[in-house]
């Protein structure tokens, strides 16, 4: 067997490599499951009349519609421009756990579907560009792109790809990252956020839902393991956290069961602070464990995106319909 | 218990290592990494201690196997209580086991010498000589010896060891038997056993309780055998029973007129009160329903420490019997009636198989008549002053020992001519007769042929009868009378060929005879000698002649004849002439391992009965053939249908009684001779056994435990929890 190179080895993959095998696996599921179509027409496609806002260019009022309406109306068309899909994700220190039972990292469950939303986003002509959270040097952004050969790159960059960095101790990390996606995302371009919410600036949520200003569709997908969602430790146990920044606990000595629906508690509380505040922002928080079916999660990240409402939080149906693996 | 290395216990100081594991890992828990460890909360105190107490059982597994481990190092050697031989050198062994299997090995042993389930003395004996033959190796040679009276090999020297422990299974299915004791016969068989074998190691080895009611007599010492060595390993068979050593025997039970019952009992009570003691007679019928109490009377309240034997007279309750039987209720399994029976109440006795007895016809005395020479006696009287030798010597043997049952000697004028005078004498002794005549013989014939005995004494009277008279039917010819003129020689019994005479003869001892009989060589033939002269003329002959038999002297009981009656040996061969006549059945009872004999062309056939008279299943008791006849031994108390076949001639049923020997009833044991070693200073070593064996099971079991407790565990665990229950977690 080929001994891969420490590039290749610097994400556990566990059983989710190759990626770009598994990636156009779970792009092609999620074409068979949607039946969408993968490209729009090249003329401009009416799509209704709404009322005349200040702001609006005058050459979008329909005389005709206003004078049978008595008030001035703007043709409404279906946005023409390319969808450009921004992905940026999470390569902070906390991503690379991987518990028992795990089929990989979170880190490579994020590559993972990351690979694969941009596969579905290239085969439907749109740009596809990646960005980083922490990372380190290997972490290398790719600017937004709909090249077919942009698939490999991604592939390429998220192979090499380590979790480093201390989001909670190195002040703007997280802030670097997202704002790269920000000032770069055009109108109307989607922005899907991988990371698992933890150990980052208290003031993360903010930050995260501002990605989704300028109705810029924006998913954020939170990727736990599997005993991060379950807690499921019998006895006194020390726990140390991978990333702490000034004043921070890294280490707790407990008892798990004791506080097991406390932990559970304080996880879904965060959650529901995330998932608010996206909501006002036009974003959706889409849960998932890295056990779950990578088809049901690309599939609910992109209905998010497609149709975000208003405070819905999505859970991959993958959660019931697809067993944990086991280690 | 002694350790081969007593320094490897240390090891069990790592007791402690389990311990401190524990307190270390509850003051430091395994640390793992987790992300959102600062969303844990830290723990309850409350959940710390359940923790603890989980751990618990593991703890204790663990530092029990630690100890263990230490034991195990130190190889433990521990005492054991069971019997092997101890090999001076290395040497293979000559060894006798004595096994004593009379009725006082019934007893049960007191509490603190139980081992092994042994409940009784026998079983104690038994499972004593199983350990000791368990220890035997190649080259050794071994013996049983069976003590019980008479003693008897029960396996000759063998050098197998399977034989052995075949013969010790066979006498555990078969028990102790109601004998009496005999040690020293058992001792001296064992001894002569040993006598031709090379071995330089020779030992007795005596499993005895010593109780063979000689307890104030001569020690018993070893016999008289180079390098023999006598031990008696067993002291707790000497020990009293848990209740006491006391013990009453019901030797016989007869009617005694129309409305009482007579028991003869015997008594060994060492000074205990005789207390409630009493004899109960009661009703048994076949099918064991009907057992009713028909009359009791009390032990009188003084009795002798020393074994005594009395008679109780029970008035019995007339209303209570049944008419067909009320006249004497005996046994009779012909009749099918409910019969009488007698038993001790009012106390727990030492042995309680000894305590019951089925009530027979008549009393069992046996009646000794005495004919001293019908033409001599005057001359006699008038030499002694008194009753003749011969009459005197047989009253002294019937009256000497209070404990043995009682002979009644009846002197008779003449030899009685008809079998209605002869029925009532179980033995008959008759001195010089000047021949038999025609009616005499033929009485004489019948009486013998349905068990009589009958010692007659030759003389120069018997050698010339009248015209007419023969010496038949014992000799077909007539005896000659030989004088003899020694001229200052001796003429004494031969100890090599002493017979009945054997036990006093003191050779070579003057008999000062005058004269002797002599067979005719035709008679010879037809006769057994069993004692003889140094000369070889023989002095003693048997013959049997039906159920009875005839001992016949070649000198007559006259002391100017010979100085025979005046010996030591005469006393002796009478008490075995006596032996002989109960053996032979003359009386209705029997002492236990006594025989029952018949004629060699008789049939013989005995089964046990039970006190209703019912025949117990099982066959017969075996039956022992010899040239001079055929005889069965009973070996315990009871009540027994004897059917005897005389040979062309009809089948006669008659139901006898197998009593206990009166000197068996008392426990006392016998002293020994300082050179007989006891206790822990025989040649028996107790058995060191090393445990080590039993500690690695130990260990392994609690392997087990742990395995089993953890499988438990993780059985009882919650499944949601198990299956995602990290023991390390991995990050990059």
């Amino acid at each position: 067997m080929m001994k891969l190179s420490p590039i290749k080895s610097a994400i556990d993959w566990g059983d989710l490599a190759p990626l770009q095998l598994r990636a156009k696996v779970v792009a092609d599921g999620i074409f068979a499951g949607s039946h969408r179509s993968a490209r729009r027409g090249a003329g401009v496609e009416f799509a209704g009349h709404r009322v005349y806002v200040p702001g609006d260019e005058l050459r979008f009022i329909d005389v005709r519609a206003s004078m049978r309406h008595e008030r001035i109306v703007v043709r409404h068309f279906e946005t023409e421009t390319e969808r450009a899909l921004r992905l940026v994700v999470d390569a902070t220190a906390s991503m690379g756990f991987r518990g028992k039972g795990a089929p990989g990292s979170k880190l490579a469950y994020a590559s993972l579907l990351a690979a694969a939303l941009a596969r579905v986003s290239i085969a439907s002509g749109d740009p596809v560009g990646l960005d980083f959270v922490g990372g380190g040097d290997r972490a290398r952004r790719i600017p937004p792109s709909a090249r077919s050969e942009t698939f490999e790159r991604v592939v390429a960059v998220l192979e090499e790809l380590t979790a480093e960095g201390d989001a909670r101790a190195v002040p703007g990390l997280v802030d670097e990252g997202l704002g790269i996606a920000l000032r770069g995302a055009r109108r109307g371009s989607a922005i899907v956020v991988l990371s698992d919410l933890l150990d980052l600036p208290d003031d993360a949520a903010e930050s995260i839902a501002a990605l989704g200003m300028r109705g810029r569709p924006l998913a954020v997908v939170e990727i736990l393991d599997p005993i991060e969602a379950t807690f499921p430790f019998d006895g006194p146990i020390r726990l140390r956290a991978l990333e702490s920044g000034p004043g921070d606990v890294t280490v707790v000595q407990t008892d798990g069961p004791g506080v097991r629906d406390a932990y559970l508690a304080k996880l879904e509380a965060r959650a529901r602070h995330f998932r608010e505040t996206l909501a006002r922002h036009g974003g959706a928080l889409v849960r998932s464990v890295t056990t779950d079916d990578p088809i049901a999660v690309v599939r609910d990240v992109l209905r998010a995106i497609a149709r975000p409402a208003e405070g819905q939080e999505l859970v991959s149906d993958a959660r019931t319909s697809v067993p944990p693996r086991k280690g | 218990m002694k350790f081969l290395f007593p320094l490897a216990l240390l090891i069990a100081v790592g007791v402690v290592g389990p311990i401190v594991a524990h307190l270390l890992r509850r003051r430091k828990p395994e640390e793992q990494p987790f992300p959102p460890a600062r969303l844990v909360p830290t723990a309850p105190p409350l959940a710390r201690r359940r923790a603890n107490l989980e751990d618990r059982p593991l703890l204790l597994l663990r530092a029990l196997a630690v100890a263990l481990l230490a034991m195990l190092a130190a190889s433990p050697l521990v005492r054991c209580s069971s019997l092997s031989l101890d090999r001076r050198g290395g040497s293979s062994v000559a060894l006798v086991l004595v096994i004593d299997d009379s009725m006082s090995m019934r007893a049960a042993l007191a509490d603190d010498a139980r081992r092994d389930g042994a409940k009784s003395r026998f079983d104690l004996a038994l499972v004593a000589a199983q350990e000791i033959a368990g220890s035997l190796r190649s080259g050794d040679v071994t013996a049983i010896v069976l003590a019980g009276s008479p003693a008897r090999v029960m396996l000759a020297p063998t050098g197998e060891p399977s034989n052995v422990r075949a013969a010790l299974e066979l006498l555990a299915r078969e028990g102790p038997s109601d004998r009496a004791t005999d040690l020293d016969g058992a001792v001296a068989l064992a001894a002569a056993s040993l006598r031709d074998l090379p071995h330089v190691d020779r030992r007795v080895v005596l499993l005895s309780d010593l109780a063979d009611g000689n307890a104030s007599g001569t020690p018993l010492a070893p016999p008289d055998l180079e390098r023999l060595e006598l031990a008696a390993p067993l002291e707790a068979l000497t020990k009293p029973s848990p209740t006491g050593n006391a013990d009453c025997a019901l030797l016989a039970a007869s009617p005694d007129g129309e409305a009482s019952l007579r028991a003869r009992v015997v008594c060994a009570l060492g000074g205990t009160p005789v207390g409630k003691r009493a004899i109960e007679v009661r009703l048994v019928a076949a099918d064991d329903a009907g057992r009713t109490v028909v009359g009791t009377a009390a032990f009188p309240q003084e009795i002798p420490p020393a074994p005594a034997t009395f008679d109780v007279v029970v008035p019995l309750d007339r209303s209570k019997l049944p008419g067909a039987s009320g006249s004497n209720g005996t046994l009779d399994p012909q009749a099918g009636k409910p019969t009488l029976t007698a038993r001790i109440v009012g106390a727990i006795d030492a042995i309680a198989a000894d305590d019951e007895a089925p009530v027979l016809g008549v009393a069992s005395t046996p009646l000794v008549g005495v004919v001293v020479g019908e033409g001599g006696a005057l001359d006699e009287v008038v030499a002694t002053g008194g009753p003749p030798l011969l009459e005197r010597a047989l009253g002294a043997l019937g009256q000497g020992s209070p404990a043995e049952s009682a002979i009644a000697v009846r002197p008779l004028p003449s030899i009685p001519d008809r079998d209605l005078d002869l029925a009532p004498f179980a033995a008959l002794a008759i001195d010089d007769p000047p021949g038999l005549g025609p009616e005499s013989r033929e009485a004489l014939r019948s009486w013998m042929e349905q068990g009589g005995v009958l010692l007659l004494a030759l003389g120069p009277r018997a050698a010339s009868p009248p015209l007419g008279q023969t010496m038949g039917p014992m000799l077909e010819q007539l005896p000659k009378w030989d004088r003899l003129d020694l001229a200052g020689k001796a003429l004494g019994v031969d100890p090599n060929h002493a017979g009945p005479l054997g036990a006093s003869v003191v050779a070579p001892t003057d008999l000062a005879a005058k004269g002797r009989a002599r067979f005719d060589p035709a008679d010879l033939a037809h006769v057994v000698v069993t004692s003889a002269f140094t000369d070889g003329a023989p002095l003693l002959v048997t013959r049997a002649i039906g159920r009875g038999e005839v001992w016949m002297t070649t000198l007559p009981f006259a002391p100017d004849v010979s100085d025979l009656p005046l010996r030591p040996s005469f006393l002796a061969m009478l008490d075995a002439f006596l032996d002989r006549a109960e053996d032979r059945g003359a009386g209705e009872r029997l002492e236990a391992g006594k025989l029952w004999l018949a004629g060699p062309d008789d049939q013989l056939e005995v089964a046990a009965l039970d006190l209703a008279g019912v025949v117990k299943p099982g066959p017969p008791l075996p039956v022992e053939r010899s040239k001079t006849g055929i005889r069965v031994a009973p070996r315990e108390i009871g009540a027994y249908l004897v059917t005897t076949t005389p040979k062309g001639g009809a089948a006669r049923r008659e139901v006898r009684a197998v009593s206990p020997v009166a000197r068996e009833v008392d426990l006392a044991p016998r002293a020994l001779v300082d050179t007989i070693a006891s206790g822990a200073k025989t040649g028996l070593q107790r058995t060191t056994k090393e445990l080590a064996p039993t500690l690695a099971w130990l260990l392994f079991a609690l392997f087990g435990g742990e395995l089993v407790l953890r499988i438990v565990r993780l059985l009882t665990t919650p499944k949601d929890r198990d299956e995602d229950a990290p023991t390390s977690a991995e990050t990059r």
